[in-house]
């Protein structure tokens, strides 16, 4: 299977409604941006595509290969350095050790490589969980809030990163509030509020999108 | 300066709290306190020893009547035969071996009643004396006369190589609970990428192979210090190592089933404090059970790491055979099993509930 699909999902949390009904699909290729005002259901999507949740109604199709994710809070090793979390986490796929240096030239983490995850700062702690999701060089790529802590040089390099990286047959979920710093290379734009979606188009780079965010949004 | 908002601080942190204040500071000491209830006495009257005939001409009249001798002193059960009563203090299910002979009532018979006490169980030589005095002052009821016995058997161990044994189980059991929760909770933050990544399952699989090597390397360095001492304790007998093995398996299992239970949270890990507590306070590490209540001594049979440290002192610390501890071996395979089980059903649970915050 080549993509993600979500048919009729639901989930709840102690009777808190945190998804309803969603139909979505993540096709390959695309920058897809997930978007929403805080609590309409993004990172609850996040989990349950990734499998560490289950929906509560409806199914979730996921491809037979394992998807590449940045989370919320950064999920790392912290005892270790930032080159020995890229190791452990690229020796579970092949993409190779060219691969890897790729990933860490290209997010800026060479300068830090030798540094304790846990003495970096937010905004190093946040391109190491980037680089993690992209370590395998995986088909589909999840990011939750990729752009958090980091500052305008580093989300240059993270946003670009990230439409090079679409450019084959490769697909990046981007769970953002920074929606407008990653303007043209946008492919599809998904807006959840209340935990349902409120719009699912194409448009592909367009910036009319912007204003129509911030109208359904508002 | 601003102690006000700061103290208004640690009122919103109570009621936040309130489940491990009161877990803590209310339940935790109410149970230190009825704890202390289960110490009767500092002269050993539960102590279990063993009465037996030297020889078919004792009658059960002659071993009713030693038997309630010693009763003041100790837990005393009949055996129907001397070796069968040995067996049992070599396995320490009793702390002596009270050999009766015949002739009790008769006057001008010599009469030796014999207490034998197990050389390897140095926590029992000063309280034997005690039971063997009792015996000779209360021996002047019969018309004999009777002649009181104390011996040795086996190996004699001095009081240091007595609690290196013991210490080879509870050091195990200290880093079960307290270092291994310590380390994977330390490492929770990427539990999400390693279950999208791999899983949990592998996770445990790898903390498994680094633990038991760090496991074994304690055991290593205390076995060093051992040998270096002289100890006459065969920390590398292979029986021997297996048992701590298994027992640290275990161990850690239970340790760290509450530690996924609790979400790695604080609760969890005053638990496992409070469990490690419990585990040295009632598992009888030195004294033998019954020494200060018979409740203790109950307790202490319930303990799977009670019957751990009896089999490795049987094998490390007395050179005795395997063979001698089948039904304490199978219970530590048991238990195993059912720590990993329960452990299994942790993790289950955790990842069922969802994302952590």
């Amino acid at each position: 299977m080549d993509e993600i699909r979500l048919d009729g999902v639901s989930k709840r949390y102690d009777g808190v409604v945190a998804l309803s009904g969603v139909d979505l699909r993540f096709a390959t290729g695309d920058l897809h941006a997930l978007v929403g005002p805080n609590g309409s259901g993004k990172s609850t999507l996040f989990s349950l595509v990734l499998g560490l949740d289950r929906p509560s109604a409806g199914t979730v199709h996921r491809p037979e290969e394992r998807v590449g994710s940045g989370f919320q809070t950064p999920s790392l090793y912290p005892d270790l350095t930032v080159d020995e979390n890229l190791r452990v986490f690229a020796a579970m796929g092949d993409a190779g050790e060219e691969w890897l240096g790729t990933v860490r030239t290209e997010l800026g983490l060479d300068g830090v490589r030798e540094r304790v995850v846990a003495d970096l700062s937010g905004g190093y702690q946040r391109l190491v969980d980037v680089a993690l999701a992209f370590v395998r060089r995986p088909t589909f790529v999840l990011l939750d809030e990729p752009l958090d802590e980091l500052d305008d040089a580093a989300r240059d390099r993270v946003v670009g990163f990230v439409a090079d990286y679409c450019e084959g047959d490769r697909t990046v979920v981007v769970s953002t509030h920074h929606l407008d710093a990653f303007g043209p290379s946008l492919d599809r734009l998904t807006v959840l509020a209340d935990g349902a979606v409120l719009y699912d188009e194409r448009v592909d780079g367009q910036e009319e999108y912007l204003a129509l965010y911030r109208e359904l949004v508002a | 300066m601003a102690v006000g908002p700061l103290l208004e601080k640690e009122l919103f942190w109570l009621r936040r709290n309130w489940g491990a204040v009161a877990l803590v500071f209310l339940l935790a000491p109410a149970l230190f306190g009825l704890a202390t209830a289960s110490f009767d006495q500092t002269v050993p009257r539960d102590v279990p020893v063993a009465v037996t005939p030297a020889s078919d001409a004792v009658t059960d009249d002659e071993l009713e009547a030693v038997t309630g001798l010693v009763g003041t002193v100790s837990a005393p059960r009949q055996f129907d035969s001397p070796e069968d009563a040995r067996t049992a203090l070599r396995r320490e299910r009793v702390y002596g071996v009270l050999t009766v002979g015949s002739g009790l009532y008769e006057s001008g018979a010599n009469v030796t009643l014999s207490v034998a006490i197990d050389g390897g169980m140095v926590t029992y030589t000063e309280p034997s004396r005690v039971v063997t005095a009792t015996l000779r002052d209360r021996a002047e009821v019969f018309p004999s006369t009777v002649t009181v016995e104390r011996r040795v058997d086996g190996p004699q161990r001095t009081l240091p190589e007595f609690l290196f044994a013991t210490a080879l189980v509870y050091l195990l059991a200290g880093y079960a609970f307290t270092y291994v929760p310590y380390h994977l909770a330390r490492e929770r933050r990427v539990f999400e990428r390693v279950r999208v990544e791999s899983s949990l399952w592998s996770l445990l699989a790898a903390k498994a192979v680094l633990f038991a090597a760090l496991g074994a390397l304690a055991v290593c360095s205390i076995g060093l210090v051992g040998a270096a001492l002289v100890y006459r304790v065969a920390v590398a007998d292979p029986v021997t190592l297996g048992v701590l093995g298994l027992t640290g398996v275990a161990l850690v299992a239970v340790g760290l089933g509450v530690s996924f239970l609790t979400r790695f949270s604080v609760a969890g890990r005053f638990v496992n404090v409070a469990l490690l507590a419990g585990l040295v306070a009632f598992s009888n590490p030195v004294y033998p059970t019954g020494f200060f209540s018979a409740t203790r001594r109950t307790l202490a049979g319930w303990m799977p790491v009670y019957h751990a440290t009896v089999v490795v002192r049987g094998l490390a610390l007395k050179g005795l055979s395997p063979g001698l501890f089948t039904d304490r071996l199978l219970l530590a395979g048991g238990f195993a099993a059912a720590s990993v089980c329960w452990l299994a059903g942790a993790v289950v649970a955790y990842e069922r509930r969802g994302r952590d915050g």
